[in-house]
């Protein structure tokens, strides 16, 4: 027979909330994690009803589920477990992961809940949630608006040499000895057409001229631990080790966080594949700095890029993957460039994996 | 006054062979570069010239390019060329002088206007 003083130390330490209730809700104990959790003291809710601790919608129907219960035998939370949604003293909404025992006693049918507190787990999902959506639009509109770039940049150059071209060729052909209306004719028509190809172009640039990156000043090391999570989540079934040696959380960078996460998401990413069939599955994030620039450094123990491969590395549609258009990289190397910095390879060495490095200025360097 | 001469400094060759083909059928006196190295080493512009710069050149960059000509005593008249966006052409643009740009794609009327 355990003590009483026993019994309440055992409640007391308990890291989970533990509540007693009789078969009319009555609550019997609350113990120290649920005065945490509801921020009610234990004799503020002992003796009182365990729907003050529930959202209204819910303690309506609490008496009804506890009397079906114990009349069909039906368990819906008994010996199960689920998750249903609290209520503190100041109204909020805490997501609790229930399970519920029953015991037989003397002074009749009593229900023991023990509640696990899950807002920091949901706050974290749903951060991660938001976060990958985040990535996923900004990665949607960036490799749209830098396709219609890259295009209307490649263009650009041969219509400018053809438009000259066709210009000169018309005047000459118009100032010789024995003109040619055809040939003149036929001239104009083309030089009009040039033109149209070249307002089509220029259209295509202002839809998607986009805005200068919006820098502002973002703690680096976490930056780079988020990107690490938004990788590892597609990674779970294969055992690749992600991880950052950066731990400098007082570092702040002037950044388009979403920007640059985009870029690093998509060089752990790539990393992440390269290291898959390896016997040394690791992709490592680490960081240098000196005076004007910082590189973050992605590392992976992967058969490395060989010189070929490097040459074709970040040109646009040349990508060798069979999902995608292979302009990540093309559109990383861009946003880099937009912030002042670059996305580089490091040099192939035999028997090492491949680094890639993000270069990124820090002249307007706020330090915390 | 001598004859003026334009100066080309463009990276891509079918630009800056139609641009110079453009000029000499006009009967311009044009000499164009592939960048800003050989330009500065071998060309030596007077005030009366122009000197057409596209923005995007490989090593000196075209706006180094064009500060450095700005400060010369007798500057010529520099043009910038740029396929690039407006923000990009503003942030990378020397501020001291304003320098007008041709945007590409370009026709032969939007460089002869300068000449």
């Amino acid at each position: 027979m355990v003590s009483t003083s026993c019994l309440h130390s055992v409640l007391d330490t308990a890291v989970n909330g533990i509540i007693v209730i009789d078969d009319n809700g009555t609550v019997l104990i609350f113990n120290r994690a649920c005065e945490n959790l509801f921020g009610y003291k234990s004799a503020e809710v002992v003796g009182k009803n365990v729907t003050m601790l529930m959202p209204p919608a819910i303690a309506e129907k609490h008496a009804e589920y506890i009397r079906n219960y114990l009349r069909t035998g039906i368990a819906k939370v008994v010996g199960i477990g689920r998750e249903v949604v609290g209520r503190h003293r100041d109204g909020t909404e805490i997501p609790i992961e229930l399970s519920v025992g029953e015991a037989q006693t003397e002074s009749g049918h009593q229900f023991t809940g023990v509640l696990k507190d899950l807002r920091a787990t949901k706050e974290y999902e749903e951060r991660l949630r938001v976060l990958q959506s985040n990535l996923v639009t900004m990665t949607r509109v960036n490799a749209l608006d830098e396709m219609g770039a890259a295009i209307a940049h490649e263009v650009n150059q041969p219509l400018t040499a053809l438009m000259l071209y066709l210009q000169t060729a018309a005047r000459r052909a118009r100032s010789a000895g024995d003109p040619d209306d055809m040939m003149i004719n036929l001239m104009d028509k083309a030089v009009a057409e040039a033109e149209r190809a070249g307002q089509i172009i220029q259209r295509m640039r202002n839809f998607v001229e986009r805005q200068a990156p919006q820098c502002i000043g973002t703690g680096l090391a976490e930056l780079i631990d988020d990107c690490l999570e938004l990788v590892r989540v597609g990674h779970e079934a294969d055992d690749v080790e992600f991880h950052s040696t950066f731990v400098d959380y007082d570092y702040q960078l002037e950044l388009d966080s979403v920007q640059i996460q985009q870029i690093l998401v998509n060089l752990i990413r790539n990393a992440g594949e390269a290291v898959k069939d390896q016997p040394v599955k690791q992709v490592v994030v680490s960081v240098e700095r000196d005076d004007s620039n910082v590189f973050i450094k992605v590392t992976d123990t992967g058969p490395g890029l060989s010189e070929e491969a490097v040459s074709h590395l970040f040109k646009a549609f040349t990508g060798t993957k069979r999902r995608g258009l292979g302009i990540g990289l093309a559109i990383s190397r861009s946003i880099a460039q937009n912030h002042g910095g670059d996305l580089l390879v490091e040099p192939y060495e035999e028997g090492k994996g491949a680094t890639f490095t993000l270069r990124l200025p820090v002249k307007q360097e706020t330090k915390s | 006054m001598g004859f003026v001469v334009i100066y080309i400094v463009e990276d891509d060759v079918s630009v800056r062979d139609a641009i110079s083909r453009m000029f000499e059928s006009l009967d311009l006196y044009c000499t164009a570069f592939a960048d800003g190295e050989s330009f500065l080493s071998h060309a030596s512009p007077r005030v009366d010239d122009i000197v057409f710069v596209d923005l995007h050149l490989p090593g000196l960059a075209g706006s180094d390019l064009i500060e450095k000509m700005a400060a010369l005593d007798e500057a010529p008249q520099i043009v910038a060329i740029s396929g690039q966006p407006l923000w990009k052409i503003e942030r990378d643009l020397p501020k001291i002088s304003p320098t007008p740009v041709v945007r590409k794609p370009l026709k032969e009327q939007d460089l002869l206007a300068y000449v």
